[in-house]
């Protein structure tokens, strides 16, 4: 009899795990797929819009111009800061144990933005060299990520562990600060400047080039793979901080690591496309609720939902009102703000 | 394999805590250490899992000083439970056991779980999720995966240390005996075994050896019989205590 119910449990644990990882697998393959279509539809749809196949063999100079100069770089881009925000977002929030973490709502990405700002009012007063200058906008922005990620996290230690509202609270005073700041090098810009800092604000993929683009997303693809080696320690993690210590996790180390990672993602994306809300908080949590909560699905899974989320933000602020443009922001937050509702109501009620 | 502690002082902000204190875990021998609360003995056993660092005086593991050891070496050497955790993000239980195998491959690991499911009587939770488990069933889960940490590689128990903070907390009756047998089964096989108890009576029944805190402290440190007297116990705990010996039973029972 008890060697009966025994293994009958034998089975019982391997078929738990196998199930679980073949759901996740699937709906892996689901988010890839869904990120497929999504860069189809973005890459055929537009002010000009493309044959369904023509796309391999553009008929006119035009629409090969419009296909290979301006829309692809302009959806990779989408699709690297989108991938940015989500895995940032996740990340941060088994970092700070904490469903509300978004690198928008608790402030990195508007310091990214402070830091990213100052380098558009004051960047042609700075002398460095011309080769650097290009670089100039993302290096700051990174730093502004990091220094407040930084921040945030000293506080945290300082005053125990972040409660859901505590961290809502910060971001307040962090993104007011940082509001401030903006305000601040709004007053002292100049009219040309003042037009690239407001468009810039809102945020936007309108001004993708292969060249920046590039470069971004190779940052971008670097720190979220570095991200990524930590997936069983941010899993460990959530059992707390002393019991990741004793199942062997470096827990400062890994702390440094998640904060300098996720700030250079979240920083060099801000510095090209603007600041962009919701994403790192949206997508995470959808990917948890379709299958479940280990870091070794979610960060991978959230980088392709959050690509095709993105891509496809910018897909209908490009084409909603055409010939104009909406910012992706407003687009990305008029779904974000609901889901965030809700999701204070869930968490409110848990 | 032994965790040693000595002459260790410990202070947050110039409140004493644990004062010149002295203590080792033996392989094979589960010791329980007991006392009023705010004897010092948590933060004692988190002196002895490397949390904090002691104001003066050593822990040696092994006969290496704790801070030389690598955390993941550390990991493998000696396992804590500890007494308070909370999860946010909604693991599988059987995730949550996964977290335990710091060392050794997939296959054993499936073994292993197997045996500690069986141990821990869990089958019927490995599929829940962790956030809808009661109370004690979240405590059993640790305790479980902390069996799984001690057990990581395959079988072997000797030359390692399992620490527990009142592992019996918020467990009924017949939780408690099994989280404390298959902490003695443990020690059976050679793991040196460290509980904090504040049932006297699962001290008086399962330990082979009782450290008795006071204040900071050790008041004393022996064999049940020689630890539990009825006068040191009640000048202790500060209330009247019996000791007797249970004629049906053939054991200690205390009781006040």
């Amino acid at each position: 009899m008890v060697s009966a119910s025994f293994s009958l449990k034998k089975k019982f644990t391997t078929l738990v795990e196998v199930k679980r990882q073949r759901s996740q697998r699937l709906y892996l393959v689901c988010f890839f797929l869904v990120f497929l279509l999504v860069v189809f539809l973005s890459l055929t749809n537009g002010a000009i819009s493309i044959g369904l196949f023509d796309f391999l063999e553009p008929e006119s100079q035009l629409q090969k111009t419009v296909l290979y100069e301006i829309r692809s770089p302009r959806i990779f881009l989408a699709g690297f800061v989108g991938a940015s925000l989500s895995i940032a977002g996740a990340a941060l929030q088994g970092l700070f144990r904490n469903p509300l973490a978004d690198p928008g709502l608790i402030g990195v990405s508007s310091g990214a933005a402070l830091g990213a700002v100052a380098v558009i009012v004051f960047g042609s007063v700075l002398s460095v060299n011309e080769s650097f200058r290009p670089y100039l906008m993302p290096v700051a922005a990174i730093c502004g990520a990091i220094v407040v990620t930084s921040f945030l996290y000293s506080f945290a230690r300082r005053y125990g562990e972040f409660n859901v509202a505590t961290i809502l609270l910060l971001g307040i005073a962090i993104n007011s600060l940082a509001t401030v700041g903006i305000g601040a090098f709004q007053y002292l810009s100049d009219d040309g400047e003042l037009r690239t800092l407001t468009f810039w604000m809102m945020g936007s993929f309108s001004r993708s080039m292969w060249f920046t683009a590039l470069h971004t997303g190779t940052i971008i693809l670097m720190s979220c793979l570095w991200l990524a080696r930590d997936r069983r320690n941010l899993d460990l993690l959530q059992l707390g901080e002393h019991e990741a210590q004793h199942l062997g996790v470096s827990v400062n180390h890994l702390k440094r690591r998640i904060i300098l990672c996720s700030a250079t993602a979240v920083g060099a994306g801000v510095a090209l496309a603007g600041m962009i809300g919701f994403v790192g908080l949206v997508v995470p949590h959808l990917v948890r609720l379709l299958g479940g909560v280990s870091h070794q699905y979610v960060l991978p899974a959230s980088a392709l939902l959050g690509a095709s989320i993105m891509m496809l933000a910018d897909l209908v602020s490009r084409t909603i009102v055409v010939p104009a443009e909406l910012p992706v922001s407003l687009v990305t937050s008029a779904i974000g703000a609901p889901f965030f509702l809700w999701l204070i109501s869930r968490v409110r009620s848990s | 394999m032994t965790i040693c502690v000595e002459k260790a002082s410990f202070t947050i902000k110039e409140n004493k805590i644990l004062d010149d204190v002295s203590l080792s875990v033996n392989s094979g021998e589960l010791t329980s250490i007991i006392g009023p609360n705010g004897a010092g003995k948590s933060t004692l056993l988190k002196l002895m899992s490397g949390d904090v660092k002691p104001d003066a005086g050593k822990v040696y593991v092994n006969g290496e000083t704790i801070e030389s050891i690598d955390v993941k070496r550390l990991s493998i050497l000696r396992t804590v439970m500890s007494q308070q955790s909370s999860i946010i993000f909604d693991f599988y239980v059987d995730e949550i056991l996964a977290m335990g195998w710091v060392n050794g491959n997939d296959r054993q690991r499936v073994d292993v779980t197997k045996q500690v499911i069986e141990w821990c009587h869990i089958g019927h939770l490995i599929d829940r999720r962790f956030g809808t488990l009661s109370g004690g069933e979240q405590r059993l889960v640790q305790f479980a995966r902390a069996l799984l940490q001690v057990s990581s590689p395959l079988g072997l128990y000797a030359n390692r240390c399992l620490l527990l903070d009142e592992p019996t907390a918020s467990l009924d009756l017949s939780h408690e005996l099994l989280v404390i047998e298959q902490a003695k089964a443990m020690a059976r096989r050679g793991t040196g075994v460290m509980v904090v108890l504040h049932d006297l009576n699962l001290a008086a029944r399962f330990a082979d050896r009782i450290v008795l805190m006071s204040e900071g402290s050790i008041v004393l440190t022996g064999r049940p019989n020689v630890v539990l007297q009825e006068d040191l116990l009640s000048e202790v705990y500060g209330t009247p205590i019996t000791v007797e010996c249970h004629k049906s039973l053939n054991r200690l029972v205390v009781y006040s």
